[in-house]
């Protein structure tokens, strides 16, 4: 069942010439999918009151906008529905949706009780004339933005065999021009960038902001005391650990896959290494030790082992480090400079930023470092983060012609690269993983 | 607290205005003293009588190769009129800012920026200055002198910046 509705993915890829001076020759994997053909109703209601029909309209549009953005769904115009919402509140007439060329329906019923709403989806494939499945929902009056992106969710995830990412968070630096300066705040806000919370105030700058895997703590570095350094942030009480001890600046932080270990570069007369910290104890290790920059560290998924960036052998390379054996490898061949991997949530691909002949670039390559593919291009494409569910990316671009930096996602085969809007510019984002439902 | 902060900003708009009189409002060293600095907390340093007749008297600011931290002969020579001006004056507070252009990412920058003024603090330290004087601070690519993004604004964004106080 499943099967037949596994999305094709083909892969084209097409090479241009960078610069006519140059022999180099960079090639951008563009991916290519057949979209699904899905029309979702508006949800039936016994009741018509303004705010029950208020409730239908949201959800409708969040769940459209969301499988939208997926790149992997066409959404079916409203104005051609071939049955209203009541006309379907039983079963719908697969006759009727037929010559439309809608592959899936979705409908549904939302029933007021006091306070609550109960609410039900069913989703039909209409060419097999049968319900792929059913599922009831009983939220609140305020969760319906949430319970839209779950909805969505299971829809992406029976559809696409993966699991859903809608309902994710994203952490980022919002870049506010304010007279002569930029105001660059720690900022989450939900994937869709609806309900935008500041965490801190733009004083100082705060930059690189990460998730903790429970989602719980922030870690982020801020020139809060002069010397930029790393600062543990808890979501929920909005109490700031600072860590102290060091004299000198510590950055680029980032959470071990428990969510025990912070890890993070420490420089001292101009030699940064990478150490961790035992969050619960705040015992220090020191993991690197060599006279260049060894930063932008980040742990495999299973803990064992963390990519970075190093100048050790000349320009930025990437590197992969086992933690229990000491032994470090480089990975990054190819020309130019790489920076910022990350580890896909499998644990086999790693991302990164590349900078070769004056341009940025996203790219993905297998963890043992073949198989290199570049994604995206352009001016400054910088610091990628996969989603949840490691098909997708996001990373920021500065747009030098509209003069700020903002948020972009694209599937890792290079397929679907939008703009993810937020209300100034935006850098640096790191998504969550799953909410916990 | 916020009549020190109040009056350092007087302070800092008194000195501002009597260098419109004195030098080209177009010099780096204007842009870079409009630009706000709380993020440092350094208002006092840019207030401060000696840091204004060194930014007077000598240059502040050297420039680096790209990816580089190494000092050139330009920008030692530089250094030496700096250590001459902190050695007469008796100087005990420095603070050395290290910059990168927008050609590198965000950490990796940061880590350049610190390499840079650490570039000029062991050349200062060669030459005498007491290292418990000297405090550095990177600022990667986030303080831009010029916005722009050209080869000529790059060359201007790969500083080290001396600040006395």
């Amino acid at each position: 069942m499943k099967k037949l509705y596994l999305l094709i993915i083909t892969l084209c890829s097409f090479t241009f010439n960078i610069s006519h001076s140059e022999p180099l020759e960079i090639s951008i994997t563009e991916g290519e999918v057949k979209k699904t053909n899905i029309a979702i109703s508006e949800f039936y209601t016994p009741l018509n009151n303004d705010k029950t029909a208020d409730i239908i309209q949201k959800i409708n549009s969040v769940m459209n906008n969301d499988l939208t953005s997926s790149g992997l769904f066409q959404i079916y115009d409203k104005q051609s529905f071939m049955q209203k919402p009541n006309e379907m509140r039983f079963r719908p007439k697969f006759a009727d949706w037929r010559p439309l060329n809608v592959e899936i329906l979705v409908t549904g019923k939302v029933i007021p009780i006091d306070n609550k709403f109960k609410i039900e989806m069913y989703v039909w494939d209409i060419i097999r004339q049968k319900q792929i499945f059913s599922k009831r929902y009983m939220i609140g009056g305020n969760a319906w933005r949430r319970l839209s992106h779950l909805m969505s969710d299971d829809i992406y995830t029976r559809v696409t065999g993966e699991t859903g990412y809608f309902d994710s968070r994203v952490l980022f630096v919002s870049e506010q021009k304010k007279e002569n300066r930029k105001l660059k705040k720690i900022a989450i806000m939900d994937l869709d960038g609806e309900n935008i919370k500041y965490i801190t105030d733009g004083k100082y700058i705060a930059l690189t902001p990460r998730f903790s895997p429970d989602k719980k703590h922030i870690a982020y570095m801020s020139y809060k005391k002069g010397i930029p350094a790393v600062y543990l942030h808890n979501i929920r009480n909005g109490k700031v650990k600072f860590l102290g001890e060091f004299k000198n600046m510590t950055y680029a932080p980032r959470f071990s896959p428990d969510g025990e270990k912070l890890i993070f570069s420490y420089a001292i007369s101009g030699r940064s290494n990478i150490w961790s910290m035992d969050i619960t104890n705040s015992k220090f290790k020191q993991i690197t030790n060599n006279d260049h920059i060894d930063t932008s560290p980040a742990y495999s998924p299973d803990g064992k082992n963390i990519v970075f960036t190093s100048n050790r052998d000349g320009s930025p390379q990437i590197y992969i480090m086992n933690l229990s054996s000491g032994k470090v490898k480089r990975l990054t061949t190819g020309d130019g400079s790489y920076t910022t991997p990350v580890v896909s949530p499998r644990g086999d691909l790693i991302a990164f930023t590349k900078q070769s002949n004056g341009k940025f670039y996203i790219g993905v390559m297998n963890i043992d470092g073949t198989g290199e593919r570049l994604i995206s291009n352009s001016f400054l494409d910088e610091g990628p983060s996969f989603a949840p569910n490691g098909r997708t990316l996001i990373f920021f671009r500065n747009d030098i012609e509209l003069g700020k930096t903002k948020l972009m996602s694209i599937d890792i085969t290079g397929y679907n690269l939008r703009e993810i809007k937020t209300p100034h510019g935006a850098s640096d984002p790191n998504w969550s993983g799953l909410n916990t439902r | 607290m916020k009549v020190k902060s109040l009056f350092s900003l007087l302070l800092l708009s008194t000195i501002l205005s009597g260098c419109f009189n004195n030098v080209d409002p177009l010099s780096e060293k204007q842009t870079r003293l409009q630009e706000p600095r709380t993020e440092s907390g350094f208002y006092e340093n840019i207030a401060s009588e000696v840091g204004q007749k060194f930014i007077e008297n000598v240059s502040d600011t050297i420039f680096f190769e790209y990816n580089s931290e190494g000092l050139t002969d330009e920008a030692k020579l530089i250094i030496d009129s700096q250590v001459k001006f902190i050695k007469e004056n008796n100087i005990r507070k420095i603070i050395i800012e290290g910059h990168a252009d927008e050609r590198g990412t965000r950490e990796y920058n940061l880590a350049l920026g610190e390499k840079r003024a650490n570039s000029v603090k062991k050349y200062l330290v060669a030459k005498g200055v007491n290292p418990i004087f000297i405090q550095v601070i990177s600022y990667g690519k986030e303080r831009p002198l010029v916005e722009t993004h050209t080869e000529s604004a790059w060359k201007k964004n790969r500083r080290g910046v001396t600040i006395v106080m």
